[in-house]
């Protein structure tokens, strides 16, 4: 629930995140391409502005205006103003206040207005000045007109002059020459029609051609007006759009901050993550990962591997919770004590290790003697005192782990020292490799079916006749020898293959006694009854045949003790109610248990071979023995006497009274039944 | 000669020069560019436009259609000095032609409106020409089935509205193009022009009547003062810029008028009071150029003006 929370935070702010980019992103293309738009339509205005100038400008200089341009240039204009205010209208600045293009337009139509004159007073003055020299010209071709000849085509180059340059100095030497010319017309008494409208054109022109140049400056003031306004707005409409940038940049900002948060958040949960994989959580201590790390990075690394003795007993008599005190507290001891020398990890439950940087074997036996100094005083749990032992395992050669975990594993097997340095001469790796051959040797033998059942017959005391067997289990060899248990019970149990064995027993011994009459016992351990598998398979063959199942007898390792003594109470009265008996096998051995047996309704005690081994010489031996059988025969209990290896024995164990007697005095196992 | 010591001779010969110069010019260019040979315009909506142009429909006693003051057999006017409206109530000016009335720069004898679809429906609201409101005009259009449909097939569906009445108006008259005249063509240099034409072109633009009547339309492209040498009669009410504006300089300035079909628009002037062709030259010559037009001038100047008179537009052919 916490990390489904968790994780559905992480998606929100991611897709805030990815939101805001998107934004951005769109924000950004928007703005640029509106941007690009407004500034391409304030060009093309500009431009549409330059193109009206230069028309009037043509219209101007030209003999014979033709003002479908001039208008069609007006109409551009217009089309380009109303181009960029739409665009304009549309822009994400537009809140901020559109540039002051209703000044614009407004200027731009009293242009027009000054234009409409202009075309009034073009067309007049141009209609003057194409006519003054068509008039010249038939004034000229009149004889009578000679004299004044030169004055006329005088005025036609001062009008020339004037309307192609612009030179409004020249008129008032036109109107002098209208008024001579006037003049000699009065003298002469020349009367002409000609003359006189040649002189009204002149008079015209005159009057007109100022207006004209000063209607031109303000035409020029006017478009010059407009193309600043545009460039005022255009550096306005820039300035917001800096402006629209500078918030983009914000927003930028704040993404790469979020991410670089995010960035950071992320690293720092990677590096606590993987800190906390490297270290164990109830102690505190680094851990086997962070050991494995941390030996390879020394060249000459030495090691101690400490494991707490029995400490499996300590959490099954103080519970758990007893038992993380201990280990919390040892780990605490170990670490205050060791802070400087060594680094301290918890390799697994209960062993713990202690990582030198340099070996040095003095500095290692200190330790040693440090760590078992650690555990003198008891820890207490609720005021209980909590006592435990240690065992040591020092190690100074790669791969230390490995070194160390065999030699703990020899302390423990031999159980007779508390520390031990790991040297080669140890032949501890020639042990594993041992165990590796047994390992492949068993599997080959399950596959070739070559575990197969011994039968060692069971005496009567009276008859001394065999009344039933017990079934071996042995490892038939390749050459034929047989291999006992003994050598690869452990491997199986350790590689998950007992019950394969067991399975293998039950079949063989069940195919092989169907055929005959005897009775016979199969060894079964507790590991097997507690296996409901095992259990459910050996009870279904037990339930097909009854007549074979009253015959069978199933001898349970007391030695090993019963930790779940319910299930084995369960199978024990299943297997009864099917015919079947129940024998303790090794009694006496190890953690004998009277009450047991009564609860568990047993039908035979099998006394351990320990006890009878020398019956015949040790007093003591045969009182134990005497009271077992003492014991048995008051509960009603059927007694086997095991490891029968001599004369003395046996007559000793009849004496004693024993129901069974079985040993190599009296048979050994074989493979067949006579 | 005082005179002579004015200028020294070199400027004489810059100004011999200078004229010579000018008047190469003067050749050099033309002032006046044929029509498009093929007007461009939505068929549909030209047909409805055409069909609105012709139907009384328009007007308040459905007596007056906007055909019946700019016929097309009559040069797109209507051969009155000053058009009849309803109730034959006679309006205060001349009737424009309507044909090329898409090319001018703006519409009315004083450009009120700056495109045709503005105008169109000011005639017909006018009191003196068909006085209708645009109200009643929807109310008769809705009230007619075929109307209706017509509408519906050449706008998307909505109301029907004086805008869109306008827009076929509009329409019907950009179709309304004269081209392929014989002066157009002698432009685009197909053929030649006539010895009278050729002098009358040379005289229209030798007197400066081009320097007001250019373009395509041959005017339709600036307002102009009539009077410029010899006043002209200023009349009150009269629709000149005057009426607009109130500016004295604004009295008897139009909207200079298309020569374009001039041929076939008798009478003439913005009043109407001149009933021939060769009147009104001669009257322009004395009123704005101060000239008396000998008879020979008239004609030739008459020639180059029914040059400019181009072939019935295709919308019409149709018909």
């Amino acid at each position: 629930m916490r990390l489904k929370k968790k994780l559905g935070f992480a998606l929100l702010g991611a897709l805030a995140v990815f939101g805001l980019f998107w934004f951005i992103r769109f924000y950004v293309t928007e703005q640029l391409q509106t941007s690009n738009q407004i500034i391409e339509r304030f060009s093309n205005l500009k431009n549409q502005s330059t193109l009206l100038e230069e028309e009037v400008l043509k219209l101007q200089i030209s003999t014979f205006p033709d003002y479908d341009a001039l208008n069609q240039r007006i109409i551009d204009w217009q089309q380009g103003f109303e181009d960029l205010t739409q665009v304009l209208s549309h822009s994400p600045q537009k809140h901020h206040g559109p540039p002051a293009l209703d000044q614009i337009q407004i200027n731009f139509n009293q242009g027009v207005a000054l234009l409409r004159s202009f075309q009034t007073l073009n067309s007049t003055l141009k209609n003057s000045t194409i006519y003054i020299p068509t008039l010249a010209q038939d004034i000229a071709l009149e004889p009578k007109n000679g004299p004044l000849l030169p004055i006329i085509l005088f005025m036609v180059d001062k009008v020339a002059l004037a309307n192609n340059l612009g030179q409004i100095e020249e008129l008032s030497m036109l109107m002098q020459a209208v008024s001579e010319i006037e003049n000699r017309v009065q003298k002469s008494r020349l009367k002409n029609d000609e003359i006189a409208n040649y002189l009204n054109h002149i008079r015209i022109f005159t009057a007109q051609f100022p207006l004209y140049l000063e209607l031109n400056r303000q035409m020029e003031i006017q478009n010059q007006r407009v193309m600043e306004q545009l460039l005022v707005a255009l550096n306005q409409f820039r300035a917001e759009d800096q402006r629209a940038l500078a918030r983009i940049k914000g927003l930028s900002a704040v993404l790469f901050v979020f991410l670089l948060l995010a960035e950071g958040l992320l690293i720092l949960l990677i590096i606590k993550n993987d800190q906390a994989a490297l270290r164990d959580r109830l102690t505190g201590l680094k851990n086997r990962l962070a050991f494995l790390q941390q030996v390879d990075l020394f060249e000459n690394p030495a090691m101690i591997l400490i494991d707490l003795n029995g400490f499996k007993n300590v959490n099954n008599f103080y519970g758990i919770q007893g038992g993380d005190h201990v280990l919390k507290g040892f780990a605490k001891r170990l670490r205050d004590r060791f802070r400087a020398e060594a680094q301290v990890f918890r390799i697994s439950g209960d062993e713990f290790a202690l990582l030198f940087e340099e070996k040095d074997l003095a500095l290692l036996e200190q330790a040693v003697a440090k760590v078992n100094a650690l555990v003198t005083e008891p820890f207490y749990y609720k005021e209980l005192p909590i006592q435990i032992n240690l065992n040591q395992a020092i190690c100074d050669q790669k791969p230390l782990l490995t070194h160390c975990n065999m030699v703990m594993k020899h302390l423990k097997e031999q159980n007779d020292q508390h520390f031990l340095v790991y040297s080669p001469e140890l032949g501890l790796e020639k042990k594993v490799a041992k165990n590796f051959e047994l390992l492949e040797k068993l599997k080959k033998a399950i596959r070739q079916d070559r575990i197969q059942p011994v039968f060692q017959p069971i005496f009567d005391r009276k008859t001394l006749k065999p009344v039933k067997f017990e079934c071996l289990i042995r490892l038939v060899e390749e050459d034929g020898t047989l291999l006992s248990p003994y050598f690869f019970l452990d491997i199986a149990k350790r590689a998950n293959l007992y019950r394969r064995l067991t399975e293998i027993m039950i079949e063989k011994c069940f195919a092989r006694f169907e055929k005959l009459s005897y009775g016979f016992s199969i060894n079964l351990s507790a590991q097997d009854i507690t296996d409901p598998a095992l259990a459910q398979m050996i009870l279904g063959r037990l339930e097909k045949n009854p007549e074979l199942a009253a015959r069978t007898t199933f001898e349970i390792l007391e030695s090993e003790g019963i930790d779940n003594f319910d299930l084995v109470q369960e199978f024990i009265s299943s297997a009864k109610s099917y015919g079947a008996q129940i024998a303790i096998d090794d009694f006496g051995a190890g953690y004998s248990n009277f009450e047991n047996i009564l609860k568990l309704q047993v039908d035979y005690l099998k006394i351990d071979g320990s006890l009878i081994k020398r019956i015949d010489e040790d007093i003591n031996s045969e009182r134990v023995t005497r009271s077992i059988l003492w014991f048995a025969h008051e509960i009603g209990i059927k007694t086997v006497v095991e490891f029968v290896h001599s004369k003395p024995v046996m007559d000793k164990v009849i004496e004693l009274g024993a129901d069974l007697l079985q040993g190599f005095y009296l048979g050994a196992p074989e493979l067949e039944i006579p | 000669m005082k005179i002579k010591n004015w200028r020294g001779l070199g400027k004489y010969i810059f100004a011999i020069l200078g004229f010579s110069l000018w008047v190469g010019g003067l050749l050099a260019q033309e002032p006046i560019s044929p029509l498009p040979l093929k007007p461009t315009y939505n068929p549909a909506l030209a047909a409805l436009g055409q069909r609105l142009f012709f139907d009384p429909i328009l007007s308040k006693d459905k007596t007056v259609s906007c055909a019946s003051c700019h016929d097309p057999a009559k040069g797109g006017a209507d051969g009155r000095e000053r058009s009849e409206g309803v109730g034959k109530v006679l309006g205060g000016m001349n009737a424009p032609s309507v044909f090329n009335a898409g090319f001018n720069f703006s519409q009315f004898w004083n450009g009120r409106a700056a495109s045709l679809e503005e105008q169109a429906l000011g005639p017909i609201q006018n009191p003196v020409e068909m006085n209708l409101a645009l109200s009643e005009m929807i109310r008769r259009l809705e009230g007619e089935p075929s109307y209706q449909e017509a509408f519906v097939q050449t706008f998307n569906p909505g109301p029907l509205t004086p805008q869109k009445v306008a827009l076929a108006l509009a329409e019907f008259e950009r179709a309304l193009v004269t081209s392929n005249s014989r002066f157009d063509r002698y432009l685009r240099k197909e053929i030649a022009l006539s010895e009278k034409e050729q002098k009358g072109y040379r005289l229209f633009k030798g007197l400066g009547c081009v320097s007001c009547h250019n373009g395509r339309l041959v005017g339709g492209n600036s307002y102009q003062k009539i009077g410029v040498v010899n006043p002209y009669p200023w009349f009150q009410g009269q629709a000149d810029l005057y009426a607009l504006t109130q500016k004295e300089s604004d009295k008897n300035r139009f909207k200079v008028p298309s020569l374009r079909m001039s041929a076939d628009t008798a009478p003439y002037f913005s009043s109407g009071e001149i009933g021939t062709l060769e009147a009104a030259i001669a009257a322009m010559g004395y009123y704005n150029l101060g000239v008396t037009l000998d008879q020979d001038q008239i004609e030739n100047l008459v020639a180059f003006i029914k040059s400019l008179k181009g072939e019935t537009p295709a919308i019409l052919e149709a018909q």
